[in-house]
């Protein structure tokens, strides 16, 4: 039996098989009995209604013979009639015999007697034409006795075996009735054992199965009111303890509180610093935009500086040309006064005075020499600082550029730093706001944990009761499995 | 650029005073003892020629080059309306031949020759006290003593050596030309 089905479904099973069951003796036994019911009513409708028109066929039979009899001992047209009468109520009676015959040996008795009393009339009615022709009474007291009372004699011996016929038909049918009959009680008998087996069987296989399922229900409720007997247990304790845990609670959010109204009042300091900073910042952004403006006019200085720088630097090249030609001069006035020297040597005693001035312009070119080198070395030095000071020019134009870059970065820290601020002061007038707000709802919660400690002594009740009911149930359970399991402890 | 200007300014007054004075003093008693060379470089060492032994100082001048089987010799130049042969006065004394000749001399002798170097540096007028012997010996050619002038000593160069040289070489050619068949 399948063990998801539940206690109903399973009792209903069995039941319903039961009843099937039942249904099918019942169904057996009713159609056993129509059975037997009709046998017998054959029997006694048929068979039996046989043998009562066979008696009333010999009855008019005897009439018919009295009749003939009477007519001849006394010649009325009575007799006549009553004659006529009995031959039709006769073959009436063999008519209606004729369609409740079943057997082909029955039809063929009752043709036999069909046949004598056939022959009967026609002798009675030969009787009754001699009388009424007025013959003699031996002829007819003789024709009587040879004739009719022979024929009479067989009509009566083919009612008797149509009789014997009928007697031993019926006692056929009435064994055959008898033993459908038994038949019926039999079948119905095996369908009540096997319907009893079945009972025994479901009851003891649903007996099992309940008591086992009860048996583990009633264990599960057992455990289940153990482990409810250590959870109220702890339940209990937990519920001590959260009491005294919200007292803790509540005295924190005292505490709670207090802080609060603290941090409001220090974000309201906070909230007016950071207006007076703001006010600062936007101060310093137009500071920082005058200094923009300064750096504007230095960088525009470093420029005329450096294109200055530039222009000395190109003249002090032209100086350099300047220079190169008259050291090239030089040179060649040193070259043209060697070469007058050598030739006053030549000369004699005029050349001595010529070679003395070739001598000194010699000595001057050798000067003027030396001045351009110093002169040059001058104008290089002049060229290296020019190239240094446009190198620093520039240097010091990139730097305040750098300096205007980083002012600008200023201007915009500042203008950053003044809506910061702005942002600052709303978040602190929010967490100004906000710290009332918690304020207000650390309140709250401290008369809620109240409440919260109040309800924890009743749960701590609660789960006392909740133990108590445990136990007992733990005890109706091991109660519940006694009446199962007798044998249990 | 001021105080550059006042320099430049006191520097030219300076010449022109100096120049000036050089004809209102009286000749130095020394001038006749004292004799004038030309510092020049070759192959890259101070050295320094007799202004006595040149006729002349040039500068840039062209020299066309012509085929010759002596190496010395650079080509020819023009003075003063005469071709000369130009020779390298490095390789005539040894070194190896100069790259750049960017100066002349033209040689005091009857058939004008002239020698090429590498630096002119300046006029020399040195006392005989100045002369000393060769430092070391006179490894390079045509060097036979020296002058000492500003804590440098530096060789001179016998031009008319160095001519001679050029001489023998010149007639040793012609020999040899004539002696081919």
């Amino acid at each position: 039996m399948n063990t998801n089905w539940t206690f109903g479904q399973k009792l209903t099973a069995g039941y319903a098989v039961m009843l099937l069951f039942v249904l099918l003796t019942s169904a057996v036994s009713i159609y056993a009995l129509r059975g037997v019911v009709a046998s017998k009513d054959r029997v006694i409708t048929v068979n039996a209604q046989i043998l009562l028109d066979t008696e009333k066929l010999h009855t008019r039979m005897e009439e018919m013979v009295t009749q003939v009899r009477g007519y001849i001992i006394s010649p009325e047209e009575r007799f006549t009639t009553n004659l006529r009468k009995s031959r039709d109520e006769f073959n009436a009676i063999s008519a209606r015999l004729r369609t409740k015959l079943v057997t082909e040996e029955g039809r063929h008795l009752l043709g036999a007697i069909d046949l004598k009393a056939a022959q009967y009339h026609q002798i009675s009615d030969e009787l009754i034409g001699l009388k009424r022709d007025q013959a003699q009474l031996p002829v007819i007291i003789r024709a009587f006795d040879d004739k009719l009372l022979p024929i009479r004699d067989q009509f009566n011996d083919s009612v008797e075996s149509f009789t014997a016929f009928e007697e031993r038909h019926l006692v056929e049918v009435k064994q055959a009735a008898s033993e459908a009959a038994s038949e019926a009680v039999t079948t119905v008998i095996v369908i009540a054992s096997v319907t009893t087996l079945f009972a025994i069987f479901a009851t003891i296989l649903l007996t099992r199965t309940l008591g086992r399922q009860i048996g583990a229900a009633v264990g599960h409720v057992q455990s289940s009111s153990a482990e409810l007997q250590a959870a109220a247990s702890q339940q209990a304790s937990g519920a001590k303890e959260q009491a005294g845990a919200m007292t803790e609670i509540s005295t924190t959010i005292s505490e709670l509180v207090a802080t609060s109204r603290q941090i409001a009042e220090s974000a309201q300091r906070v909230a007016q610093i950071a207006e007076q900073t703001a006010n600062s910042a936007r101060s310093g952004e137009g500071t920082v935009d005058k200094g923009q403006d300064a750096i504007a006019g230095i960088r525009r200085q470093i420029d005329l500086v450096v294109n200055h720088m530039l222009d000395l630097g190109r003249k002090s090249q032209e100086i350099g040309a300047v220079l190169d030609v008259v050291s090239e001069l030089a040179e060649q006035t040193n070259i043209l006064a060697i070469n007058a020297t050598i030739e006053a040597s030549g000369a004699g005693e005029a050349g001595k005075r010529f070679s003395v001035v070739a001598e000194e312009i010699r000595k001057l070119a050798d000067r003027v020499a030396n001045s351009t080198k110093g002169i040059r070395s001058q104008i290089e030095d002049v060229r290296g600082a020019v190239n240094t000071t446009v190198m620093a020019t520039e240097s010091g134009a990139k730097a305040v550029d750098a300096g205007a870059r980083q002012f600008t970065d200023i201007a915009a820290a500042f203008k950053q730093i003044a809506g910061l601020v702005g942002t600052t002061t709303d978040a602190a007038r929010e967490i100004e706001l906000s710290t009332k707000q918690q304020a207000t709802a650390a309140e709250q919660v401290r008369l809620a944990v109240t409440d919260v400690a109040q309800a924890t002594q009743e749960s701590e009740t609660s789960s006392s009761q909740t133990l108590q009911t445990a136990s007992q149930l733990a005890g109706l359970s091991m109660d519940l499995r006694r009446l199962i399991q007798p044998n249990t402890a | 650029m001021t105080s550059v200007t006042a320099q430049l300014s006191k520097t030219v007054l300076a010449l022109q005073q100096e120049f000036d004075n050089s004809f209102a003093q009286a000749p130095r008693g020394d001038v006749a003892r004292r004799e004038s060379l030309l510092a020049i470089r070759m192959g890259g060492e101070p050295y320094a020629i007799r202004l006595a032994e040149i006729g002349g100082l040039h500068v840039d001048r062209r020299i066309v080059t012509m085929p010759t089987p002596v190496p010395q010799l650079l080509g020819v130049a023009g003075f003063r309306g005469q071709m000369a042969p130009v020779y390298d006065l490095a390789s005539l004394c040894g070194y190896a031949r100069a790259e750049s000749t960017r100066w002349l001399v033209l040689l005091r002798a009857r058939e004008p020759v002239a020698l090429a170097f590498e630096t002119f540096e300046m006029h020399l007028s040195v006392s005989p006290e100045q002369f000393v012997s060769t430092p070391g010996g006179a490894t390079i050619k045509h060097v036979r003593d020296a002058v000492r002038c500003d804590d440098t000593v530096r060789p001179i160069v016998h031009l008319q050596a160095v001519l001679q040289d050029i001489q023998a070489q010149a007639d040793s050619f012609i020999q040899q030309r004539k002696g081919q068949p």
